[in-house]
């Protein structure tokens, strides 16, 4: 049993490392620099390299933190860890973890479709293979992002005829970069979050393409409110700033906004379907391309999709939280 | 095709004969998901035609197609299709169809595609679009009808004989008045009747024809049959006023027997039972087809006297019989409702009122008289009085000449802000206040304050609320009780939806009430207390 699963997050042993820890731990192998798998207070950290600006960024420049190239790898005490893209945000990777010829592979968040802010995912073989599964369910389907973003255009377009301000919620490391990427060949102005703000140069520094932005500062956002697009944080309620609820109109860019029940519980009334993680045909795509011998799920209600595999001939089932090493080996 | 919209609109379903099964077994032959994914999906989705719109993977489906085109050509068909035809229909539908078209395409077929569209409002603008009165457009889409060409094609056709005889005459505005009223803006000489919660509607009885409109132009005949019942016993050429009220043997009429009745499409004989109700006649517009309207009220509550004593002999004589026999037959009824199904088992075993009845009146001469009535309104469980001047006057106020509805001033307690509802999708604008007062030593909701406030008490009442929310569910915010206003309100009705088992009725903002304490909030024994 090579990774398992502990109230501290997933834990290899024989490496004696964590990956993604939940909490403070001696060694950190982190997947992406999202607040939910990134944590401070580590002693040390190993990511990938694309990834080492946002984690300094996020964590603090003084953090002890290793990174590794794509495809690179390292041994810690006889285990080889490697890094493969994960196509979920810039710097997302797929930890590959070898020991005595059994590989197991830990996903992280990730998405089968084309992004280009961030390297395509890349299908590992393994032993084992831990999944995320936070949309595992048939109802979601991704559309085309093309398609979306046309949307997109158009509903700015018309806001600005309408002299309504426009304001898409969109968190601020890696789908507001989406947008933006989306936007390149805009002629008008985009107003975006100090929070979006301050990831911008390590994409642009990957080659990621942007149109102009300026900072989403009360001056900026009075004085240009009628023609650009505002893009902040869900958590920043940017559209206080904005007065009259009657001026603007606003629009979230969330995998959520496919099903209208959690539209109208998560209070999204306009929403684009665009989702940095994979969506049922992703998810059943690339369990299937690892032919591991058995793939746990973890992150979201992966009932059906193990059920499914399952009936399929796969051996896959939920990764149980906290779960001693003996009853995972039973499951 | 304006009928289309308007069918799904009122929610309206189309004869489709297909069912849910059948839909099921499409996405299982196209997607070989079993029956158990379907439903895990379902209780996600917590929409059945959602989550069949969604579990169906196609990745064309941007066709740019109508509603009407829709109908025509996939959903009217289907009725006539054999099993495996309307699988192939509905499959095709769905391949050419985008996920969002998809659920409203499921919708339709299962019958739940409805928006929140008022009568009124879609009647008016259908009356626009096609030139014709909205009481006629009301009255024609009562009948039984399908979205077709065919059938759009007689609905516009002019019908000037039966148009003529089901057409209301105008409701005159009723004047609202707090108390205590405008002495030199108001003459004695009045005749006042206790007004109640109801519907303000006008019984018609035209050229052997029966009909009751309401005050928005709706007709309501099959919302009360037995009412119809009743005004088929008046003369031909009548227009009676009044009120349709619940009717109970005891006081106070019970409010939620109109309600209960509007919202039905057709009212059984069940309905009629659990849910008595009485036309009370306030005022007569026309007899022997000759417009009252203008005559001083003394006259008018003469004739409408002899009408009404006319028709309780009618009553008498025919109001116990299941079937009305002297009576020629009115083929409204017959067309619209089969009125043996309502009457078959009526007269032994109801204890139903009467249909009609005259209102009470009474002459209020001094300022004594009117304000005695005002003072026992609350005892009778009344709403108002409403006065008209026993004979017309030449004065400069017109509205002195109408109807005016007199209410009893109204009471106030001091209540705190508990929560408010945001506008979906709208973080900072909010649509209700909900107000508490101490019931033993917690704050229970007893009021809802509503949009007939101003943009300013709103504004004020939201920046307090984005301040001080405690909690979030939903659309909901839950605030802390710091803010304490006077409330008034008219009178106290029961809820059960409520802790504090009461909901103020007509609740408005009077003033903030600054300096004062949470503790001084008002409690439900005292508000109770009140009235």
């Amino acid at each position: 049993m090579l990774i398992r699963p502990t109230p501290s997050g997933l834990y290899c042993e024989q490496g004696d490392f964590y990956i993604d820890p939940k909490r403070k731990v001696n060694r950190a192998v982190i997947t992406h620099a999202h607040s939910d798998h990134a944590r401070r207070g580590s002693e040390q950290y190993l990511c990938s390299k694309p990834c080492e600006p946002l984690l300094r960024l996020r964590l603090g420049k003084n953090i002890s933190l290793q990174a590794l190239e794509y495809g690179a790898s390292t041994s810690i005490c006889g285990v080889i860890i490697s890094f493969h893209p994960a196509g979920h945000i810039l710097g997302s990777a797929q930890i590959r973890v070898e020991y005595k010829g059994e590989v197991w592979v830990v996903s992280g968040d990730y998405k089968t479709y084309p992004d280009p802010t961030c390297a395509p995912f890349e299908p590992l073989r393994c032993h084992t293979f831990i999944s995320e599964c936070t949309f595992g369910y048939p109802i979601y389907r991704w559309p085309d992002p093309n398609h979306e973003w046309n949307h997109l255009k158009k509903w700015w377009k018309t806001n600005r005829e309408a002299g309504l301000s426009s304001v898409i919620n969109a968190y601020s490391l890696g789908k507001a970069q989406r947008v933006l990427n989306a936007l390149k060949d805009s002629e008008q102005t985009v107003l975006v979050h100090s929070a979006i703000l301050s990831f911008l140069p390590f994409y642009i520094s990957e080659g990621v393409l942007f149109p102009e932005v300026m900072e989403a500062t009360p001056e900026n956002v009075m004085r240009y409110r009628d023609e650009s697009l505002i893009i902040s944080p869900p958590s920043s309620s940017m559209e206080k700033s904005l007065g009259d609820p009657c001026s603007w109109q606003s629009l979230d860019v969330s995998g959520w906004a496919q099903i209208r029940s959690q539209k109208r519980k998560k209070n999204l009334p306009n929403g684009l379907i665009v989702s940095d993680h994979a969506d049922w045909e992703g998810l059943c795509q690339a369990i299937q391309a690892t032919e591991a011998e058995q793939t746990f799920l973890t992150h979201g209600d992966g009932s059906v999709l193990s059920r499914w595999l399952t009936e399929k001939g796969l051996s896959v089932s939920q990764l149980p939280e906290n779960r001693s090493t003996a009853s995972l080996h039973a499951s | 095709m304006l009928l289309g919209p308007y069918s799904f609109l009122k929610n309206r379903r189309l004869k489709t004969k297909t069912g849910l099964k059948l839909l099921k077994e499409v996405i299982e032959s196209q997607t070989c998901f079993p029956d158990w994914v379907i439903k895990a999906c379902n209780e996600r989705v917590k929409d059945t035609p959602e989550t069949l719109a969604l579990l169906f993977a196609s990745k064309g489906g941007r066709c740019e197609i109508s509603l009407s085109t829709l109908v025509i050509q996939f959903l009217q068909p289907l009725s006539g299709f054999t099993r495996l035809s309307k699988k192939e229909t509905i499959r095709c539908a769905w391949e050419m169809l985008s996920t969002t078209q998809r659920v409203l395409f499921n919708k339709m077929i299962l019958g739940g595609f409805q928006l929140g569209a008022q009568k009124s409002l879609i009647h008016e603008a259908l009356s626009k679009i096609s030139g014709i009165p909205r009481s006629v457009i009301s009255r024609r889409l009562i009948e039984d009808w399908q979205p077709s060409a065919t059938w759009f094609q007689s609905f516009i056709e002019p019908d000037p004989e039966i148009d003529t005889a089901m057409a209301p005459c105008h409701f005159e505005p009723v004047v609202v008045s707090e108390v205590p009223p405008d002495k030199s803006d108001f003459t004695l000489g009045l005749e006042a009747a206790f007004a109640f919660d109801g519907a303000r509607v006008q019984g018609i009885r035209r050229r052997e024809v029966s009909t009751i409109w309401s005050e928005e132009l709706i007709p309501l005949n099959l919302c009360f049959p037995e009412l119809i019942r009743g005004i088929s016993l008046l003369p031909s050429g009548t227009v009676l006023e009044g009120l349709i009220v619940g009717w109970d043997d005891d006081l106070p009429p019970p409010r939620e027997n109109v309600q209960k009745r509007l919202k039905v499409k057709t009212a059984t004989q069940k309905t009629i039972q659990s849910a008595p109700v009485q036309f009370i006649v306030l005022d007569i517009i026309e007899r022997h087809g000759i417009n009252l309207s203008h005559c001083p009220f003394a006259q008018r509550r003469a004739e409408m006297k002899q009408v009404m004593d006319e028709w309780s002999h009618q009553w008498s004589i025919h109001g116990n019989k299941s079937e009305i026999e002297d009576v020629n037959p009115d083929f409204f009824q017959q067309e619209m409702f089969d009125m043996s199904t309502v009457l078959r088992t009526e007269p032994e075993k109801s204890v139903l009122p009467p249909p009609m009845s005259l209102s009470r009146f009474f002459k209020c001469n001094t300022w004594a008289s009117l304000e005695g009535k005002l003072n026992i309104c609350r005892d009778k469980h009344a709403t108002g009085l409403l006065c008209i001047p026993v004979d017309p006057r030449d004065s400069p106020h017109s509205d002195e000449n109408r109807w005016r509805l007199l209410k009893p001033a109204s009471c106030k307690a001091r209540l705190a802000l508990l929560s408010a509802e945001r506008l979906p999708g709208n973080q900072t604008h909010f649509i209700r206040f909900t107000f508490g007062a101490w019931l033993n030593d917690s704050l229970v909701s007893v009021a809802v304050i509503g949009t007939q406030h101003s943009k300013k008490d709103f504004e004020s009442l939201g920046e307090f609320v984005l301040e001080n929310t405690l909690q979030k569910q939903g659309n909901n915010c839950l605030v802390k009780p710091d803010l304490i206003y006077e409330i008034s309100f008219e009178d106290i009705q029961e809820s059960s939806r409520s802790k504090s088992g009461i909901r103020l009725k007509n609740a408005r903002l009077c003033k903030r009430l600054t300096g004062t304490g949470i503790k001084q909030a008002s409690t439900v024994e005292e508000i109770k207390s009140l009235i």
